[in-house]
């Protein structure tokens, strides 16, 4: 799953032609810590769900790598 | 204070303001790129001296305010002479009689942003004013160029209060603007309150919290009472061609007394006279009446009490931005090897809807996703910009976001 992520999260970033990152964990933070703001979120949860039919968001917003970890691994 | 920033460290105050009105001698009458506390001063300072302003979005790109303005922007300055007021409310007198005109900008309905040129009258329309507002602290969650954030402006300004910058502001530093500053009132998106939502935000300060801009559902008033024990929740109807219109609280609306003969509802859709509106074209008023495109849905046995359940056009609401989507449409279908596009919004936990589309190529060429966007990042505004493109074989033809992926073939 953090591979999945991890691979999201730099189509994501690529989009902004920014450059992508080679590692993420349970506690970096989206916002802060990856730059994404909530044009990029809502972009990857769409990436998401296209994979694996899970909308991250849809239970309140999330804040970090870890949380998104927590519902995919859950589900 | 009049404006605070906690991103910027700015702290500007009423005295700072009136100072600053003695002393410059110019204003830009077509403000563009400039901070949010720049183009305040230069408002108000344009206000009392009845100069004409234009408001154009930081983020226009250099493409659409030449399509918007008929040509390359070039900033417009005049010079004026001091009036040497020494308080705040002589200077406020001359903005309630301010005989400028404002022109802003909203999202068409058949391509480029549509021009709306408003009167003090018809922007501060809807602003309260007297001993309950005194005291008010605004916390600023709209984009300053935008109907929505002008009515926070000059709600705040002609109360003397204070306003609290939260526009494009990280959460973090949003949660410590409104506990540092005890921010009383905010009026925001939707989309705004979820992204702030966290168990660990509670803010006992606040009094009132507007929501407005997009349709709002009942999961969103949990996720406000709760962060907001204290507050009062209230539902805004506004357009920018009309300002403010209808306040609700929950998410009923009825027309007021005074305005029954200015709003009306036909088949389903809200019309508004012509006497509410800011100047827009003539063709876009008939007989009399704006068709606000704003459909409705009656409570159930009520011919009061209404929601509003959308557009009858086909603007995409994306976290509060109004996104065109033939405007969107002609750019892409602009780009070498590109032989269509569609645009559509596609339902959003975050953001309410996310712009995507699909795209046709030209047969035999490859473009990749990162390029088109980079194309479209120096013609379009960032939220107007596709953040998921499918290419496909064919269109499919229904904007709803419900699309048949039969055909992908990304």
């Amino acid at each position: 799953m953090k591979e999945l992520l991890l691979l999201k999260i730099n189509e994501v970033l690529e989009g902004k032609s920014m450059p992508s990152i080679t590692e993420i964990n349970s506690d970096t933070i989206l916002r802060d810590g990856l730059g994404l703001d909530s044009f990029d979120l809502a972009e990857l949860t769409v990436r998401i769900e296209e994979e694996t039919d899970i909308d991250i968001f849809s239970n309140g917003i999330v804040t970090t790598v870890g949380e998104i970890l927590d519902i995919l691994e859950n589900n | 204070m009049f404006y605070i920033n906690e991103n910027n460290s700015e702290y500007f105050s009423y005295k700072e303001l009136v100072n600053y009105l003695n002393e410059s001698r110019s204003i830009i009458t077509n403000p563009y790129k400039t901070s949010t506390l720049d183009l305040f001063k230069n408002m108000i300072k344009a206000l009392i001296h009845n100069k004409d302003l234009i408001l154009l979005d930081n983020d226009f790109t250099d493409a659409e305010v030449i399509a918007l303005i008929g040509k390359k922007y070039i900033k417009n300055v005049v010079s004026v002479d001091s009036l040497g007021f020494d308080s705040f409310k002589s200077y406020l007198q001359l903005i309630i009689e301010s005989k400028s005109k404002i022109t802003i900008y909203t999202s068409g309905t058949t391509g480029l942003p549509k021009k709306v040129v408003h009167t003090i009258g018809s922007l501060t329309r809807e602003v309260k004013t007297g001993s309950n507002f005194e005291s008010s602290i605004w916390g600023l969650a709209f984009n300053p160029t935008h109907m929505a954030g002008l009515q926070v402006f000059f709600q705040a300004l002609f109360n003397n209060n204070s306003i609290v910058d939260l526009f494009n502001i990280d959460t973090k530093t949003i949660n410590e603007s409104i506990l540092k500053h005890k921010i009383s009132h905010i009026s925001a998106t939707p989309t705004f309150y979820r992204l702030l939502n966290s168990k660990d935000n509670i803010f006992n300060d606040v009094k009132s919290v507007t929501l407005g801009g997009e349709k709002s559902e009942d999961n969103l008033y949990r996720i406000v009472k709760r962060m907001f024990p204290f507050a009062k929740v209230k539902n805004i109807y506004a357009s920018t061609e009309a300002g403010s219109l209808l306040c609700s609280e929950g998410e009923f609306f009825y027309i007021p007394e005074r305005l029954k003969d200015k709003i009306v509802i036909k088949e389903n859709v809200l019309y508004i006279n012509e006497s509410l509106l800011g100047k827009i074209s003539d063709l876009l008023i008939i007989n009399g009446w704006y068709c606000s495109g704003d459909v409705i849905e009656w409570k159930h046995d009520s011919l009061h009490y209404f929601k509003l359940i959308g557009k009858s056009n086909e603007m995409i609401n994306v976290g509060g931005y109004k996104v065109n989507p033939h405007e969107v449409e002609l750019e892409l279908r602009s780009i070498d090897g590109i032989d269509n596009a569609f645009v559509f919004g596609k339902a959003n936990s975050v953001l309410g809807n996310l712009i995507c589309a699909e795209i046709v190529l030209e047969k035999g060429i490859e473009i990749e996703e990162t390029k088109i966007k980079d194309i479209l990042m120096k013609k379009l505004q960032q939220f107007k910009i596709p953040r998921k493109i499918f290419f496909v074989d064919k269109l499919n033809l229904n904007r709803t976001g419900k699309i048949s992926r039969t055909n992908v073939t990304e």
